[in-house]
């Protein structure tokens, strides 16, 4: 789609009252974004107007949660791309629509990668972490940053709110241990300053030998291994403030992450040799603001962010027998969302966004690539006892450049959304509908790098439909029953312009030449039952459905075959029995059969299989402080698999943790 | 229509490989198949060019595993077949019947490795090695008993007029435009010490020669504006250029030709008189679309009936799925064969 004047005119009206706003405002206010979860503290596992999941991660302990990315992939539609153990990248795709389709924000601000396009979700620790939400299509919520909307899934992650009740300061240590070598500290602290502003401060370690033992199968042939080369140490530290003046809240956040990981690549037959290593830093300081004058709110946000990747390999194939590649990545970033209620029912929003990439490194083919991104949101949402409706439009605007050669042609595009919900009876039942159409960026890497070409990519597009249904029933009178959530969707998915790598010789080629269709449903329920006054039953339960295709070139032999990577079914379960003894959770994670390769034919394929978790916690009450207690068996029926062919998953695995909170 | 429907039956066929088996007829050909890369599916086809039959995972039939990841070149020599896996960095030398295998020869950890090339000669199996080096293997005990330092990433390598021609591509070094890779070095069979280097254009890959000892070879050029182009080498080591191919096959005295480079919306098939270089034709098969190579990965000459045969990737743009060979008698289109990913060599 192209802009006319009129349209641009009409958004620069729309722009105005944020400077406004932001004139008005002497001080600027705060967001952890999208708080109304924090707000009403229900855990949403089960979405009700939208298809916005939430895991509350007071409950990972019940949900047999171990680590951030065993979070992510409870959540329905999610596919965890896990290259193994510890220092093993992990990235999420949603829907079969590719990872490079999922933001990650932070506390609502955009965690990007201007290179690669995906964040690796092994970075994130959940010790820091009050919620989750997965936002997929269109979401309810139209108080969010323009780059919100940008994307067809969004994955936010909401830090620990400060709280305070009967004291004026907060102070958690926690040690985790377990196999392969891995010891975890983290230490945290916030304080109370005034009556309404409050300082903290965060650091965590982690480091593993990884070394785990794996059975690997050639043929009717198999050897116990070690997966060598597999050590990891990474730390991170934060420090925020949260302020309010007078209606403004506000919110100060400085962040450093560094880890350095062996690399030991794709199990290769009768090569153990591996050499690689890398060494990420990513440093980035925020500032955002939240406030409220009853019917108008703005919020303000400012980041800027640096990151840095040190790749190190030797081998001697390599002029000198060494490879060092170092890319550099610099971030400005800044956003604006006002919204206004103008009835009870009607309220609209326009968010703006611009960011500025630039993007160095060392090695021979680097242009020095420049990027600046202007996002302007327009949204609306109409809201009654019946019905909500929520529609967005998002006018993007890319601007190229390059120190060496020539630009790719700058880019924009109208992207509308719409989500509608109606409730047809008093009691909890909605049906929901749902349609998104978003693009993704050309990454840098697939713009400039070791390809020809490259540079007349377009953008990679997709659309979402969506029509669902939920019920929920919440009786705490009724003895037995309190809770339970049923919710189903359906969803049609269409990939078009798909960006396609192309290996030839020691170049590649990357092309927009994929369309892929997916049809797909996902199926949630949770139930709680008080079994007595002190104990209770929890379950979950979710399972999805996904045909996937590639439907690229009707006359190839791999038309109409499920794309990589994409079971057909999936699902996962959880139980959890708490009482005053020892608590108790069990879950079961189960993926289908799916190819490694885009052919179906049984030597791309990877079998199913199924990996069973435990945790025993235990929760203890002193005078001055609670002391929680957990244990963890990962994968106790010593299941071997891959998640990623040849980049074998640990079999069983330990982990145990004690924490303190004053 | 037709031919998708055979693509469709013959689909059903290899994903109903339970039946792992090896072919009971002997008269078959080999094709080796590359793989895609990381992706241990390095895999050998049989072929019964009789009966136009198929056969998948030979190795595997035979050896119950798989060959490893990325093979490069496939050789039979006296009895046996011997297979250079680059990125499982060993030479399995097979038995050239049952190819059961006879020893899995691997380099030692911290020495040169990762095989690309074999040539064989009066008793003696070469293998370049990407690391820079030419490996010379005692076909009795089936050891590296010798190797000689050649140059930066050393690719084909071809016997002819008593020495062992090795193209020096320093593939590696694409940052500095492949600066020490503008060479073939000739090395001296008897005394296995280089005996000179002869300049040619940047990146040579492919090399070969004909039976009167004229020596060709392929140099890539950049994947840029240097366009892959073949030159003869004369005994006295003189170099011209032929034309431009990033494929060759010699046959007598005929040198089959491809070029398709990189983004190339066609695909020429151009034959030279090795003798005087002049170009013999220029277009030495022909078909409908389906009968052409889409994306040929290797040439050769059957040498038993003069069929040439040419491998190729299923599509332009797929290098991930099941390919095909092709075969042509006196230039017209015969059959072509379900074979594995990147079929890269055919053994006689």
């Amino acid at each position: 789609m192209s802009f006319n004047s009129k349209t641009i005119s009409s958004i620069l009206l729309w722009l105005a009252p944020v400077v406004v706003y932001g004139g008005q405002s002497d001080s600027i206010s705060f967001d952890s974004n999208l708080n109304e979860v924090v707000v009403d503290g229900e855990n949403k596992l089960i979405p009700t107007t939208t298809t916005t999941q939430t895991i509350n991660l007071k409950d990972s302990e019940r949900l047999a949660i171990h680590d951030f990315s065993d979070a992510v992939r409870r959540m329905a539609g999610t596919e965890v791309k896990d290259y193994g153990g510890v220092g093993g990248l992990k990235t999420v795709s949603v829907r079969g629509l590719g990872s490079k389709h999922t933001a990650v924000c932070y506390n609502g601000v955009p965690v990007t990668d201007c290179q690669n396009g995906q964040v690796d979700l092994g970075r994130f620790s959940l010790d820091q972490l009050d919620n989750i939400s997965l936002y997929i299509g269109e979401s309810d919520n139209i108080d969010c940053l323009a780059s919100s909307f940008a994307s067809a899934s969004m994955l936010n992650l909401i830090s620990y709110p400060p709280f305070y009740t009967d004291k004026n300061y907060h102070a958690v240590a926690k040690i985790t241990c377990g196999s392969f070598g891995l010891v975890n500290p983290f230490l945290s602290f916030d304080h109370k300053v005034g009556k309404e502003n409050s300082v903290s401060a965060s650091a965590d370690f982690m480091r593993a030998d990884g070394n785990y033992p794996y059975t690997l199968t050639n043929g009717s042939l198999k050897t116990e291994e070690i997966r060598e080369h597999s050590a990891a140490a990474s730390g991170h530290g934060e420090m925020s403030g949260n302020f309010k003046f007078g209606k403004t809240q506000l919110n100060a956040k400085t962040y450093y992450y560094l880890s350095d990981r062996e690399l030991p690549g794709g199990v290769v037959f009768y090569n153990t040799l591996s050499n690689e290593t890398l060494k990420d830093k990513n440093a980035f300081a925020q500032v955002s603001s939240r406030t409220d004058w009853g019917k108008t709110m703005l919020k303000l946000c400012g980041k800027f962010n640096w990151n840095a990747n040190y790749y190190h390999d030797e081998a001697m194939k390599y002029p000198n027998g060494v490879l060092d590649n170092r890319y550099f990545q610099r971030e400005w970033y800044g956003g604006a969302v006002v919204r206004r209620n103008f009835t009870e029912k009607f309220s609209m929003a326009n968010a703006t966004d611009y960011r500025f990439n630039s993007f160095n490194s060392n090695i021979y083919d680097c242009v020095f690539p420049q990027r600046h991104t202007v996002l302007e949101a327009v949204s609306g949402k109409f809201e009654n006892k019946r019905m909500t409706a929520t529609a967005t439009l998002l006018g993007s605007f890319f601007f190229n450049q390059v120190e060496i050669g020539d630009a790719p042609e700058n880019h924009q595009h109208l992207s509308p959304s719409i989500a509608v919900s109606y409730k047809p009876f008093d009691k909890s039942f909605y049906l929901r509908a749902s349609y998104k159409d978003i693009f993704r960026m050309p990454t840098f890497n697939e713009l400039y790098f070791n390809s020809f070409g490259a540079r007349t990519l377009e953008p990679e597009k997709t659309r979402q439909f969506n029509v669902g249904a939920t019920y929920q029933f919440d009786n705490r009178q009724r003895e037995g029953q309190r809770k339970f959530s049923i919710s189903a969707d359906y969803y049609f998915n269409q990939v078009d312009d798909k960006i396609v790598y192309i290996p030839k010789m020691f170049v590649w080629s990357i092309l927009n030449m994929g369309y892929v269709e997916i049809k797909g449903l996902d199926f949630m329920t949770n139930m709680e039952i008080a079994t007595s006054e002190r104990t209770s039953l929890f379950f979950t339960a979710k399972y999805a459905y996904q045909n996937a295709v590639d439907l690229t070139d009707p006359k190839s032999d791999i038309y109409g075959h499920q794309i990589p990577y994409t079971p057909k079914h999936s699902g996962n379960g959880s139980v959890a029995f708490e009482n005053p003894i020892v608590n108790f959770s069990y879950n079961i994670n189960a993926v289908g059969r799916r190819y490694s390769l885009p052919q179906n034919i049984k030597a791309n394929g990877m079998d199913a299989y199924m990996e069973h978790s435990a945790s025993l916690y235990k929760k203890f009450d002193f005078k001055n402080f609670d002391m929680k207690l957990r244990g963890d068996v990962v994968n106790f029926t010593d299941n071997q698999y891959d998640v990623v062919k040849f980049y074998p998953m640990p079999r069983r695995s330990y982990k145990a943790s004690v924490e303190f909170k004053f | 229509m037709a031919l998708l429907m055979m693509g469709a039956v013959s689909f059903t066929a290899c994903d109903d490989e339970d039946e792992l088996s090896q072919v009971s007829n002997k008269d078959v050909v080999y094709v080796l198949n590359e793989g895609k890369m990381g992706s241990n599916n390095t895999s050998v086809s049989a072929l019964d060019l009789a009966t136009g039959e198929n056969y998948y995972y030979q190795f595997m039939a035979a050896n119950g595993r798989g060959l490893g990841d990325t093979g490069q070149d496939m050789l039979r020599y006296g009895g046996k077949i011997y297979i250079a896996v680059y990125g499982s960095n060993t030479i399995e030398v097979v038995d050239g019947n049952s190819l059961k295998s006879i020893k899995t020869i691997q380099t030692e950890a911290g020495k040169p490795g990762n095989p690309r090339s074999l040539a064989a000669d009066n008793g003696k199996v070469y293998v370049s090695l990407f690391d820079g080096y030419v490996a010379k293997l005692d076909t009795a005990k089936l050891a590296i008993e010798d190797s000689i330092a050649v140059g930066p990433n050393p690719e084909e390598i071809t016997v002819a007029n008593g020495y062992l021609y090795v193209a020096v591509s320093d593939g590696m070094n694409y940052a500095n435009d492949y600066a020490n890779g503008m060479y073939v070095s000739k090395i001296a069979l008897d005394s296995f010490k280089v005996a000179s280097k002869i300049d040619v254009l940047v990146n040579p890959t492919k090399i070969t020669s004909d039976k009167d000892g004229n020596v060709f070879v392929i140099s890539m050029g950049n994947y840029y504006d240097i366009p892959a182009t073949v030159q003869k080498i004369t005994k006295d080591d003189k170099v011209s250029v032929v034309g431009n191919a990033t494929l060759m096959a010699c046959n007598g005295n005929t040198l089959y030709t491809i070029n398709a480079p990189w983004g190339a919306s066609s695909i020429d098939f151009a034959s030279y008189n090795t003798l005087s270089g002049t170009k013999e034709s220029d277009a030495f098969i022909s078909g409908t679309a389906d009968e052409l190579p889409a994306n040929p990965t290797s040439i050769s000459v059957n040498p038993n009936n003069g069929n040439i045969m040419i491998g190729s990737y299923l599509t332009a743009s797929d290098y991930s799925s099941n390919g095909y060979v092709f075969e042509y008698v006196s230039g017209a289109f015969k059959t072509k064969y379900n074979v594995g990913v990147g079929p890269r060599k055919i053994v006689y």
